[in-house]
This record gives C-alpha cells, structure tokens and sequence, in this order.
C-alpha cells in the first residue's frame, strides 16, 4: 500500500456548529493504482485529498504514506513529503504569474535543492504538449495548457504520488477530456498513482478505482474502468 | 438603514491588532511633536531667563526708597504690572575677610522672582540661620560656595563698628552675573552712581527678617503694564520719586526689553518696526506676534512633522486600505441594501476621525508627560534650574509652535491625506465589485511580467526572490528616511550643540586653564606701577591648601610654584638687545616724553627708586625667580643642557637654576653659563606696606610720598603728579648651578604661571598660525627654602594647577578644591567645572531634544516598516501559498522574506550617509569662502547672512560618526527585524488549504 488512512477524521468549528468534513475514513491505495474519489460539493472529498497530501492536520486518525504515518510529522518534513513524495493538480492551476512556464515546472526540483534533469523534465513537456511553451508567462496560456504545466510541476520531482483535486473544474469538455487522459497515460507510462477528487463522473469513471463520498464518509468501491 | 453601522460587531472582526496600530500612530506622532514642541518651549523659556538673570526682571528701579515710606507710596496698576523690592540691610563683613558686603532681604518671594537672580546651587534662605551668597562673594569670605556652609558675618553700624556676629549656613549659591558679561553688572546703575559708589548687594537673608531690620532703604523693582506708553511710565515713576524724597532716583531698565527681543530674535529688526527698543514696543511686537524663530523652531519642529506626516500617512494608508479591504464585503452588502457609498464614506470618515481623536488626545497627554519626566531628568542629571514648557512667557510663545494644535493638525492631515485614495475607491466601486475578492483593488502589486530565464545554476532563493519580490520603495524610503533624520541629526544636533556652547569653552581658554581642571591664583591688588612689588605676602595659597589638595585621591597632578616677579637685574649701562631679549624685555622702569608731564613722571620715577635703593639712571630688567617643590626639581633633570641640580644647594641660596625656552638657549649660554654670578635684587616692604600693596585702595602716594609737583599738560590743566617709595632694596648673589631648556608646557606652568605665556594666533598676513611668548630666562629655586635662605619672606604658593582623575565627580571634586583653598588668603580661582557644568548642560538641552526625535521616529518607523512589509506579503500571499503548497517550507519561506529584507537597513544606510556627505561639503564650501576673504566674515547686526546660524565651522564627521552609523545600522535592521514578525507571522498564520479571505 502507498496510501492508507485509519480511522480518519477532520472536524471544523464554525461559531457553535460543527461540521464533520471527514468522518472515520479507512482506506487503502495501492501502488500504481488510478483512484478517484467522487461526491457532491460538501461532501469532504477535498477536504480527504488534503489530509492525504499533508496540506491539512487531521482531527483524529492517521495517514501513512508507505510505512510513515504523515499526520502527526512537522512543517518541515510534510514540505519534504510534499516536494519529494507527492505532486499536486489543483482546479485554479496555482501557477505564479511573475515565473516562466519552465520556472514553474521546476520550482519544485529548486525548493528540493535539487539541479533540474533536462531530459527528464523535456520529457514531460513533451508528452504533455507544452514543450513550445517554456518560455512563455502562465497568463499567456489558455485554461487547458496552465493545468498541464501544474500537471508538469506535479512531475517534476518524479514522485510517487499525484493527488488532483477538480483538475477539470476550470476548464471545458475538451480540454477536460485531454487532462483525463493525460492523467491516464501518465499512470501507464510512469506507474504513478494518481488520486483525483472531482465531481465530474465523466474524469472519476476513467479511473479504475471509484470512491463515493457523502457526508465525510466513504462509500464502497463503485467499480471504475 | 442610514445609521452607522461602525458599531457593528462584525465590522471588527480580526481588525484589533491593526485598529490598535492605528491608534498608536496618532498616540506616537502625537507625543513626539507635543513633548518636543513643549521641549523647545522649554529650552528658550530658559535661554530667556538666562539673559533675565544679567538684567533683571524688572522696567524700572528705583533707589534709596526708605522702608518707612515705601507701603504708602501710591502704584498706579494702569501703568505697574506689578511691584517688588529688597530692602537694604545694611553692610556685613567676616571675621577672616576685610572685605566688606552687602547684605538685603526681599520683601516676598515675588520680588525675588522679579530681581531675576536663580541660585544655581540650593535656594534663597528659608530660615533666619541661612543665607545666600554668591561664588565670588564666598571665595572673599574664604568659604566653599556650596550650601550647608557655615559662614560668621559680623553687622556694621554707620560708623563701620562691628555690632554683633552671627554664624549662617549658606542656603544657596547664586551666580552673579558678573562672570558673563562686561565690567561685572548690567544691573549696576552707573547712570546714577560712579563705579564704586554703590556696593551691589551680595548677601541676601531670609525674607523673614524683613521687618527685624527695618528701618533702612528699599530698592523698588517695577514691572510696567503692557499698555503703558514710556513717557507715561516715566512720569509716573518721577510722581513716585517726588513723593518719595530723601534723594531716591530711578533708572530705566532697557536691557529687560532687549532680552525679551532678543529672545524673540527682534532685537535689529525692532527699531525700524516699532521705534526703539523698550517694553512698549517689545509688548507691540508680542501682541502682533512680531518675532523670529529661531533654529528649532524655523527648521527642527517643521522637519520633524514633516517627517511624522510622511510617515503617518504612509502607514495609515496602509491600514486603512488593510481594514477597508477586509470590510469591502460588509461594505458591497451594505451598498446591495440600499447604503449609498457617501454614507460609507461618512462612517469610515466618522470612525477613523474618532480614532484619529483618541490616538492625539492620548498622545498629547503622554506628550506632556514625557516632556515633564525629560525636565526633570536634565534638572537632576546637570543641576540646571530648566523650567517646564508649559507655562511660559508671551515672548517666547509667539517664537514657538503651540504643541497642542501643531499635534491636532499634523493628525488631521495625515488622516485626510490617509483615507483620501480609499475613499475614492470606495465611491467609485459597484456593490458588486466591493463583494468581489480581488485583493488587487485595494493592495497595488508591481507586476513582474519580464520572462527572461533565470541563471540556471541559481538555486532555489535566488530564482524565487528574483521572480517575487517582496521589496517595497516606500518602506525603503520611510526606513531610509528615518535612519537619515538619525544619523544627519546626531551630526548635526552635536554640531549645533558645540557652536551653541562653544561661548563657554571660550571663556574656559580665556581663563588661562591651558588643560587643567582648576587653577587657583593668588590675587594681586597692585597693579600700576612697573617697579611695583606684588610678591610675599602671607597672602597666597598655602602648604596647608596644597597638603589637602595633593593628598585627594581625586587629584591626579599638581603643580604649585612661588612666582616672584619682583627680583630684578640693573645694569650701569644700557644692556644690547640679545640680553633684553633674553630678559623678556620685561623694563621696569617707564619711559617719559619730553613734555612737562613727562618730565615730572621722570623725576618721580627718580625719587622712587633712590628712596628704595637704586640709581636712578640704571636700567632694570625683571628676573623672575620661581620657587618649585623638590619633587617637582628632581624632575627638571631631564632638561639640563649644562650643569647639573643640586637641590641641597639651591635651598640653601647658593645657587639657582637658569630656565629659558628653546629659542634663547644660545643667548642664555653665552650671558649666563654655569658656575657665573648672578648679582640681582628684590624690594621689601615693611608689614605696613605689605598692607597697603594688598588689601587697600588707597594710593601708595598718601603714604610713602618721596615726590610732588603740579605741572601743566598740553590742554593747560594742572595735574598733580605724586611719586612713592615702599619699599628698599635687597640685593641677592647666587651661583648659576644648572641651565634647563622648558618644553611649552613647563615654560608655561614655570616661566609664566600668570597670564603671561605662549600664545597662539592666526596671521592673516602670512596665512598661518603663529606662535608668540612673552617670557623671557627666569631663575628657578627650591620654593620657600631658597627664599627664606635669601631673606625673603615669600612663603605661600603664588599658583596652582591641578588636573583630576578621569573617574572622579567633579561635583565632588569642586567642593573640595573650595574646602581646601577655605585655608588661603586672597586667592581667586577658576574651574573648569562652571563651564564644563555649562557645557555639558547646553549638549543635554540639544541633544535631549534629538533623543526624544529619535526614539519617537524609531517606534514611528517600527510601525510604519512592520506594516509596509506586513501589505507587501499579503500581496504576495498567493504566490507563497503556491510555493508552500508544492513543497516550500515556513522555515525556507522565512528565510525568503529574511534575505530580501535585509536589503532594506543595507540600502537605508547608505542612503543615511549622503545627508551627511552633503551638509559636510556645503560647511566646507562657507568654511572655504570665508577663510579665502570671498564672504566676508563679519556682518552688521540684523543683516546676518543666510549661513550665519550653521555651525559651519564644524565637522560633523568629528563626532563618533562610526559609532552613530553602527548604530544607525543596528536600529535598522532593528526596525527590519521588528517588521519582519508580522510578515512571518501572516505566513504561518495562513492555511495551506483554501477557506476564503
């Protein structure tokens, strides 16, 4: 297993009321595996993908990546895990504006301390189609090319894990159609697990394992591809 | 609906730390102008009372007023402000002192505030057992002037009979005016009395007594109305003299109307305005505010609130724009209701104005605090009588900013100038653009659109500083800002402080101190006769003073000698040049012209010296001899250039040491070698004489008479010329033993202990300085011994120079050098402690005012930095977020913000210098121009040039400018790492996950 959780939990204050985002989640990811966990808005799916990526502290349970529980661990080491172990998609791309394309890709080697692998990183523009684009400004590409930079960025440290959160939420069919399949090349090609957080039934049925999430709970595995 | 809603709870939400940096802007900025406006208040209220201290406080006094008449006399108040008097108790002297004083009580305390004349040690008597006495009057009584002194003072009747005596403690030291001004007195009333004629009072005793001494003279002090016209004055003042009788007569007191405008910087300027300088027209100018502001008040106080807006606007710009963009949601839902955007407006203007009201009420109210606790520490650190700037006079008011309403301006201000962009925003903006989250519209970020590639060695700092830069020019400029008002005004303040102390430095060179601490000399009465006789006398500092001195430990050198001027050399025949010179020139006897006045002077000079021993056709040269301690002639060893000390020798009389500077070696060998005889002679005085040289004014002429004739002078007057002899000669044969050449300083300390010495001084001619000495070869001794050996009685020590240790309290110091000379006769001594005290005080008073600038700037520029830094991350927040989000450490992202601030004190520094550098080059250049002749360096009062009240002739690199830039620099990155932990704090506070601003 690369990914499981124990009896997870995160719950929110908000003045009186309590909100139980993530409610007593066990499961399992495997290595190599295409996860995608589905549910309405308010549903906690985000809210699980941050817990698994180390964006978020949980409220009770834990989180292993690999062998190593990741909840309980400091801010420095979760930045390792989250520069080293673990590439992000986010919906909004989170580029920075101010850095070229090529910049943005390898910010996550740089913050490693690490010296970019050209080949490698050619490589992964070449297969996502922005290798014309590297020195371009982000605000310069179209909705569909920024998230394949993110989907770059989220490569460029070879990690193990690809945790995408909406990744097709800003943009339309087609380009929503490229970035599943691209996801799904990238598992093939280079055996990284990916989990995607989406509504879209359309990008969670392209994966070959579907959670179901409602109300901070897991449902069962609904099938996939 | 159109209520405020500024009291709406959620407007507050997460806004208390920034609404409580708002308030202590205007609490900051408020306190600083209010205490330094109070401050510089302060300062001239002082400067004013200062000069009131040489002139008294007072239009007009009238003297002789006998005490039984002077309750009924008649002020008119449409003309007399008020009135005051002292009366005259009569005349005082010691038992150990035949000087004689005068002694006075105030009527009340007001007339004691209208004499003008503060103690600077202790306070008038509060008790019939005390008095208070001045500096000089205690030297003549042989007491220390300090309070707790014990003094006996023995009252005179008419007839100069002692008719009781009284043991007093001395209350309080006041510092007559005599030391600072010319001839002693502007109070003296020469216009009525010759010099002499009337004693000033110099003792005054408790007011208390007032009416035990009664009958006696009044002296009436007046203070005339504003109103009041001087012929007016005059008139009246005569109505009161006729009443009066009995000869009392008034004098006008001008120069209380030229301190007023000369504190008022009116003085040149007043007479072509409003006629000629007296209360009238001083009050004139005070009611039309006529005045000018002086360097505080014309560049300081405008610079600084300058400065304060600046930065108070920059910051609370910043906060405003902070808490408007965090409410511009409320604000949109409020507009989406049916609020028009002028009703927000309104609330935003109401709450900030209301904050803005505290922040200044409160900071005025520290302000005056702050100022009160400042005067007091300089009250007790310098043990100056510095008066609080509250209260203060009319002229110095119209010279000064109101504090108060400068610090309510200088709030308003910069909250208009504040609020004004956002409120524009605001008018501008749709409800709906109001609800929308672009934090752009409110915080503006420099957009980094270049996509040239970066080093591709770089690592992972360098790329992302280069692409996110959290550099922000205005705090650069208001860190810059700041660390320049320090570091230019530490320069300057020091500067400033030294030319407006360096009056009294000057009196320390005029003093003759050449680098000792205290000198102390034994006066000489005598002073007209060229042959005259001044030494030995049991007058003199004594072994017993010396003893006391020497064993302080404070004391860290003391040299005393016995300087005897009148041993002299005769020749028969007119001695050549090179031997005058050798001599110091120093002739004895006078020349005369031919006219019949000349004449008779001649033939007195003639008669004098026959009758004390010599011919009358000699020539007669002064040989000083100086007697110096065997410890201090073992010393002298080490300047032997033929010869060699042999002190048991010298004591005895046999021999003497030949003392010459450098330049008259040659001659001193050639005239006077080792193993010649020197055959010369001294005067002695009977005791009878020793009386009159001393301790008398009567001339010599009424005593020892030897010659008198009436002649004519060129204008047909008849002059009585009158000749004395006091004295006879006695001659001394000695053997030259040694030969020493003095450095300087030692020729200074033995060949010229008085004010003879060696000189310097800038010759326009050549261009350079030059040296001059007025010493000749004089004949060194062992002190008393040799003398008593010879047969003279010289004894005590004619002058002693002491220098302290460097850990040592002066204050103590002073008290002891007092104590001890308490055992001397007829000595006057100079400290240098007066003038350090003074000093050192003038510095406090400046700089006082540059500290209180400094730290208020620094608190100011901690804010204004904390919060400038503080909106420059959040604009760069989402960039970071990003960063964090992909792997970037709070550790790393800490060290991001850290090596892009560290810039800011690097770059502020050097900036800070160029004020420096620049001020430097324009003294230089006024420095140049003068010294070449080009400007000229004198002027006509009232037509001063415009450099005329910089300190040009300083060096502001002289004053520790690389400790002051070190600390600029540690302040910096102070103010830097202060508002760094806002920055940081924001970081770690922010969630990596989105939740909505």
């Amino acid at each position: 297993m690369i990914l499981k959780t124990e009896n997870l939990s995160k719950v929110y204050k908000v003045g009186d009321t309590t909100i139980t985002a993530v409610d007593n989640i066990n499961m399992e990811i495997k290595s190599g595996s295409y996860v995608s966990i589905m549910g309405a808005s308010g549903s906690g799916k985000s809210t699980l993908l941050h817990l698994l990526g180390g964006l978020d502290k949980p409220t009770s349970g834990k989180v292993f990546l690999g062998d190593n529980d990741i909840s309980q661990l400091n801010d420095r080491l979760l930045s390792k895990i989250r520069c080293n172990e673990i590439g992000f998609v986010f919906q909004k791309f989170y580029l920075i504006n101010e850095m070229t394309i090529r910049e943005n890709i390898i910010a996550p080697v740089l913050i490693a301390g690490n010296k970019p692998d050209e080949d490698y990183i050619d490589e992964i523009c070449s297969v996502l189609g922005i290798e014309d684009r590297l020195s371009h400004m982000p605000l310069q590409l179209s909705g569909g090319q920024q998230q394949r930079v993110a989907i770059a960025r989220a490569l460029a440290n070879n990690p193990k894990i690809i945790l995408c959160d909406e990744p097709t939420g800003n943009l339309d069919k087609q380009n929503s159609k490229e970035v599943v399949k691209l996801l799904s090349a990238i598992n093939d090609k280079y055996n990284k697990t990916i989990v995607v957080v989406t509504h879209d039934p359309y990008v969670g049925e392209s994966a070959s394992v579907l959670y179901h999430m409602e109300d901070g709970r897991l449902g069962a595995t609904v099938g996939g591809k | 609906m159109k209520s405020l809603f500024i009291s709406k709870k959620l407007l507050y939400r997460r806004q208390e730390g920034r609404l409580f940096c708002l308030l202590v802007m205007f609490i900051l900025g408020a306190t600083t102008i209010t205490s330094t406006g109070y401050l510089i208040r302060s300062q001239k209220e002082y400067e004013l009372n200062k000069t009131l201290t040489e002139t008294g406080d007072y239009d007009v006094i009238i003297y002789d007023v006998p005490s039984n008449i002077v309750d009924e006399v008649d002020f008119n108040p449409e003309v007399f402000e008020s009135e005051g008097s002292y009366l005259e108790a009569g005349i005082f002297s010691s038992p150990d002192c035949d000087v004689l004083f005068k002694g006075a009580i105030f009527k009340n305390h007001d007339s004691e505030q209208m004499y003008h004349m503060p103690c600077i040690r202790g306070s008038y008597p509060d008790s019939e057992n005390e008095v208070a006495l001045d500096i000089s009057t205690a030297q003549a009584l042989g007491i220390t002037p300090y309070p707790g002194t014990q003094v006996v003072l023995g009252f005179h009747d008419p007839e100069g009979a002692i008719v009781n005596s009284k043991e007093y403690t001395v209350s309080g030291i006041f510092e007559a005016s005599s030391d600072m001004v010319w001839c002693g007195w502007f109070r003296y009333p020469s216009d009525l009395y010759d010099e002499g004629e009337y004693i000033m009072p110099s003792i005054f005793f408790y007011d208390g007594l007032y009416n035990s001494f009664l009958p006696g003279n009044e002296v009436v002090m007046l203070q005339a109305e504003e109103d009041s016209e001087e012929k007016v004055l005059i008139s009246e003042v005569n109505n009161i003299v006729k009443q009066v009788g009995n000869g009392a007569q008034y004098e006008l007191n001008d120069f209380r109307a030229n301190a007023l405008a000369s504190s008022m910087g009116i003085l040149d300027d007043l007479e072509g305005e409003y006629g000629n300088v007296s209360y009238t027209s001083v009050y004139k100018a005070i009611d039309d505010g006529f005045g000018k502001k002086d360097f505080f008040s014309a560049v300081l106080i405008p610079a600084i609130t300058t400065l304060i807006l600046i930065i108070e606007v920059f910051a609370i710009n910043v906060l405003v724009k902070a808490i408007i963009f965090d409410r511009k949601e409320y604000y949109g839902t409020f507009r989406l209701i049916g609020v028009t955007s002028i009703d927000v407006v309104r609330d935003i203007l109401v709450e900030f104005s209301l904050l803005g009201f505290i922040g200044t009420s409160l900071g005025v109210v520290f302000g005056i605090i702050l100022h009160n606790v400042m005067v007091g520490a300089v009250r007790s650190a310098v043990n100056i009588k510095i008066e609080s700037g509250l209260i203060v006079s009319d002229a110095v008011k119209v010279v000064t900013f109101n504090p108060i309403v400068l610090s309510v301006v200088v709030c308003l201000l910069s909250l208009w100038f504040a609020l004004l962009i956002p409120i524009i925003k605001i008018i501008k903006m749709l409800p709906m653009e109001l609800m929308a989250s672009d934090e752009e519209l409110f915080v503006h970020r420099k957009k980094n659109r270049t996509n040239k590639e970066y080093k591709k060695s770089a690592g992972w700092l360098s790329a992302f500083c280069r692409r996110i830069s959290l550099h922000d020019s205005l705090t650069m400029l208001t860190l810059a800002a700041v660390m320049s008002v320090m570091l230019f005004g530490y320069c300057y303040f020091r500067a400033y402080s030294d030319q407006s102390t360096s009056s009294y430095l000057g009196y320390l060179n005029e003093s003759s101190m050449e680098g000792f601490d205290y000198v102390a000399r034994r006066t000489d009465r005598i002073q007209d006769a060229p042959y005259m006789v001044s030494n030995r006398h049991s007058s003199g500092i004594t072994h017993e003073s010396i003893q006391v001195i020497e064993e302080s430990e404070m004391t860290d050198e003391l040299y005393a000698v016995i300087f005897n001027s009148s041993t002299r050399v005769v020749f028969d025949e007119e001695p050549d040049k090179e031997l005058v010179d050798l001599l110091g020139n120093h002739n004895l006897k006078n020349t005369f012209d031919d006219t019949a006045l000349g004449l008779a002077g001649e033939q007195g000079q003639a008669a004098s010296l026959s009758a004390m021993g010599y011919d009358p056709s000699c020539y007669m040269y002064e040989l000083p001899t100086v007697g110096i301690r065997e410890r201090d002639l073992r010393v002298l060893n080490k300047y032997v250039v033929a010869g060699e000390i042999d002190v048991e020798a010298i004591s005895s009389g046999k021999e003497v040491i030949v003392a010459i500077p450098e330049y008259l070696k040659d001659s001193a060998l050639k005239y006077y070698n080792v193993g010649t005889t020197v055959n010369f002679s001294d005067v002695i005085l009977s005791s009878d004489a020793e009386e009159l040289n001393f301790n008398s004014e009567e001339a010599f002429g009424d005593h020892y008479k030897v010659y008198e004739t009436v002649v004519k002078d060129d204008y047909d007057n008849e002059i009585c010329t009158i000749a004395a002899a006091y004295g006879k000669r006695h001659d001394i044969t000695a053997t030259i033993g040694a030969i020493v050449v003095l450095d300087d300083r030692l020729c200074n300390l033995y060949l010229a202990p008085d004010s003879k010495g060696v000189n310097y001084y800038y010759d326009d001619n050549i261009g350079a300085e030059i040296k001059s000495t007025t010493y000749g070869m004089a004949l060194i001794v062992n002190d008393y011994h040799t003398f008593n050996s010879w047969g003279l009685p010289d004894s005590n020590y004619t002058c002693i120079k002491a220098t302290i240790k460097s850990d040592v309290d002066i204050n103590e110091y002073d008290q002891m050098w007092y104590r001890a000379l308490s055992k001397s006769q007829n000595v006057d001594t100079s400290s240098s402690y007066l003038y350090i005290n003074k000093v050192k005080s003038g510095t406090i008073e400046v700089m006082i005012i540059y500290y209180l600038i400094s730290i208020s700037l620094i608190l100011l520029g901690a804010i204004s930095v904390s919060v400038g830094l503080y909106a420059k991350v959040k604009s760069c927040n989402g960039d970071l977020m990003i960063l964090r989000r992909i792997g970037l450490s709070s550790r790393q992202c800490g060290l991001m913000i850290i090596s892009q601030n560290i810039y800011y004190p690097v770059m502020a520094v050097m900036i800070s210098v160029i004020p420096v550098f620049m001020c430097q080059s324009m003294f230089s250049f006024i420095w140049g121009k003068l010294r070449s002749g080009e400007w000229a360096s004198s002027y006509l009062p009232g037509e001063e040039p415009w450099y005329s009240s910089l300190p040009y002739s300083k060096n502001l690199f002289e004053y520790n400018f690389v400790e002051a830039l070190l600390l600029c620099i540690l302040i910096g990155v102070l103010l830097i790492v202060i508002g760094s932990i806002p920055q940081i704090r924001y970081l770690r506070k922010n969630q990596l996950i989105e939740t909505g601003e």
